[in-house]
């Protein structure tokens, strides 16, 4: 479940548990990310994707388990690990009066990076103002910095929590540009993430995180097979909806008037040509949602009232 | 290696550490200047007794008055000026008797038998006199001047004349102000002793709280804000992060401390009296190990403190406790003892303003505090678990 590439892992958690006194945070999470991929880390909020991050970053310590990053272990080289690897942490935050440039500039500094950057690139490519005062900000203004912050400095591994947060839909697609060109160049991103689509954009391959436990590791073609997408047709005259329930790689087939819902895994041909037979006014697709997903994983009916409680947080 | 957070922080914290730093200056002028019309509202030196009141007048002359009796309506006011002298006046104010011929004798003349001068006779209530005398009383008499019926004050004397001001009359009635402002054991009516109660009693109450607070925000108001863990994200060590902050509050603590002096220096100035150089050097440089301690405090809290506000209340609490611990310290015996759990009684400016002397002690207790706080803070720093 949790075997990546063939490639040298670039991260590598063993049996990971975390606890807060007797709060459980993550339990006996282990993963395996390569070099040059795009691992993205699903689950809704509390699932345990930031303590995993955190833990793997140093900045809380693991329970028990084992974990490596870039060949070390950060409880002993957290400050090496943070060094070399662009950071963007849920929820940007900074408090200055100065300039975005100035704080980048500072960060870079910090870094004890000498050599070239990426800051004016970057900024151009987000749109971002540089000379304005960051606590002037809007929060996506913020992310932008903090998605600048992460890549100026080029390093080999990108950790990402919540990336997209913030960003208008544009600046998203431009952000998923950019992590697929790093991977073009053999840099590794794991970024963690509760929309579905943005996992389906870009990631090779997904580990699914459900109360504190890595539920499924897979590579997007599995994942896609188990969760399907939801297919919506206005139909001119309403079709036996039974039809479609009998075809392979289809559930939850639902008719409303003349709407007819349906989740496809696989046999979209089959489907297609099904329709063909029909007048259909509208054909629409739509990302199934977490609690879909986590149902295809569990089949437990508390999913529901979980996923709930988060989409509400969110 | 560079120390990109100190100088950036330091940087960005530029203009409170200048306004502070006029604040302080300003202060420090403010309450020099204020010394001269201090000095101008002190009484002129005086000795008083139950209805009697001898007063130094500045043209090199005394004042001696006494309270109006209706029965007694004429008055003989006397003086002694030798020491056998001194004793017959002494004598009769015991008895309560003076000699039947006294009143025969004119003013200024003489009693040969007993060597007491009659400075003043009538219904006055005063005398100006010259300065050659050092004992006083003053007869009562009947409107007959009989002697056999006169009553007699208290005697005044030239020695131990003190002089008053609103502020003694004040700390009289409060002794909790008088603890903290440092009792009566220093001369105010001296520029250092005004200075130590009045500039070194709240100079170290504002050290303690302003640096121990900036110790506090060295982690805690990064957590707070969340903005750690971009900061860490850079790779810098939990040690080198919180030892370059600390750097920032030392930096503060030199500047903030510098424009204090400079305050006193440029106030004294101002005012033309000579500056008290060795005093005030070692007034500021014996508050070093007091402000260091405080940082640590400062510091110790903000590994453990996550919210802000929560630290400082805490800060501000444990400030407070140790500034009463002194104050009642010195208002009571019974509870002398927790001056010795106060910090504020490692900086005692009176001692090094006006003895110019340190104490062993109060550089090593708040040295060790101040040590032991800071190297807990960063092995528990290097342990902490950073929240979201």
């Amino acid at each position: 479940m949790s075997e990546g590439t063939d490639k040298k892992p670039v991260i590598e958690v063993a049996g990971l548990k975390k606890y807060y006194g007797k709060a459980r945070g993550v339990e006996n999470v282990s993963l395996r990310i390569s070099s040059g991929e795009i691992f993205g880390f699903l689950g809704p909020n509390g699932a345990g994707k930031t303590t995993t991050i955190r833990t793997i970053l140093d900045y809380i310590r693991p329970t028990a388990g084992k974990i490596e990053v870039l060949g070390m272990d950060p409880q002993l080289k957290g400050a090496d690990v943070r060094r070399k690897v662009g950071y963007l942490p849920s929820d940007f935050t900074m408090s200055s009066r100065m300039t975005a440039s100035e704080y980048l500039y500072f960060l870079l500094g910090m870094m004890d990076h000498t050599g070239k950057n990426r800051i004016e690139e970057l900024s151009s490519r987000f749109n971002l103002d540089l000379s304005k005062r960051i606590k002037d900000f809007s929060r996506g203004n913020r992310q932008k910095v903090g998605l600048v912050s992460a890549f100026m400095h080029s390093p080999k591994l990108m950790i990402m929590d919540e990336p997209s947060t913030g960003l208008d839909p544009l600046m998203q697609q431009e952000f998923y540009k950019l992590l697929l060109e790093e991977k073009t160049k053999g840099n590794t991103i794991f970024l963690s993430s509760h929309i579905l689509s943005e996992v389906d954009a870009i990631c090779d391959r997904v580990g699914v995180i459900r109360e504190g436990e890595l539920v499924a590791v897979e590579t997007m073609g599995e994942f896609k097979k188990k969760t399907g997408r939801i297919m919506i047709i206005d139909f001119r005259d309403p079709p036996d909806p039974e039809i479609f329930r009998r075809k392979k790689g289809v559930s939850d087939v639902k008719l409303a008037g003349n709407r007819l819902v349906l989740t496809v895994f696989s046999n979209v041909d089959g489907i297609i040509k099904e329709l063909a037979k029909h007048t259909v006014n509208e054909l629409t697709f739509e990302d199934t949602s977490l609690e879909h997903v986590f149902l295809k994983y569990y089949g437990m009916e508390e999913v529901h009232r979980d996923n709930n409680e988060s989409e509400v947080k969110e | 290696m560079k120390k990109q957070l100190f100088v950036t922080m330091l940087k960005e914290s530029r203009r409170g550490i200048l306004i502070f730093s006029i604040i302080m200056i300003g202060y420090g002028l403010l309450i020099v200047t204020i010394f001269p019309s201090f000095e101008r509202g002190l009484s002129n030196p005086f000795f008083e007794g139950s209805g009697i009141k001898l007063e130094e007048m500045e043209d090199n002359k005394y004042n001696l008055s006494w309270d109006i009796k209706h029965e007694y309506p004429n008055h003989i006011a006397t003086g002694a000026e030798s020491d056998s002298s001194y004793g017959s006046l002494y004598l009769a104010y015991i008895t309560g008797e003076f000699p039947e011929d006294m009143g025969e004798l004119d003013i200024n003349s003489t009693l040969d038998e007993y060597g007491i001068s009659i400075l003043y006779n009538g219904s006055r209530d005063y005398v100006n006199i010259n300065k050659n005398y050092r004992a006083f009383l003053v007869v009562y008499l009947t409107e007959d001047w009989n002697l056999t019926n006169a009553t007699i004050s208290e005697i005044v004397t030239t020695e131990n004349l003190t002089q008053t001001g609103a502020f003694d009359d004040y700390m009289e009635d409060n002794a909790f102000i008088e603890g903290m402002m440092g009792g009566d054991i220093v001369n105010m009516y001296e520029l250092r002793g005004f200075l130590v109660m009045e500039f070194f009693s709240l100079w170290p109450l504002v050290m303690a709280i302003y640096f121990s607070i900036m110790g506090l925000s060295s982690i805690t108001k990064n957590v707070e804000e969340r903005s750690i863990d971009v900061l860490m994200a850079t790779g810098y060590t939990r040690d080198r992060f919180l030892v370059e902050k600390t750097y920032v509050i030392l930096a503060k603590f030199v500047i903030i401390s510098i424009a204090a002096f400079l305050g006193l220096v440029i106030g004294t100035l101002v005012i033309g009296r000579s500056i008290p150089w060795a005093g005030f050097t070692f007034a500021f440089i014996g508050g070093i190990p007091f402000g260091l301690a405080f940082i640590a405090i400062g510091c110790f809290a903000s590994v453990f403190i996550n919210e802000y506000k929560r630290g400082l209340g805490m800060i501000m609490g444990a400030v407070f406790v140790q500034y009463v611990f002194q104050i009642v310290s010195s208002i009571s015996t019974k509870v002398e003892f927790l001056k010795w759990f106060s910090m504020f009684t490692y900086w005692d400016a009176a001692e090094l303003l006006l003895d110019e002397k340190f104490t062993l002690i109060n550089i090593i207790i708040p040295l060790v505090v101040g040590i032991i706080a800071y190297v807990a803070s960063l092995h528990y720093f290097r342990k902490k678990e950073i929240p979201v």
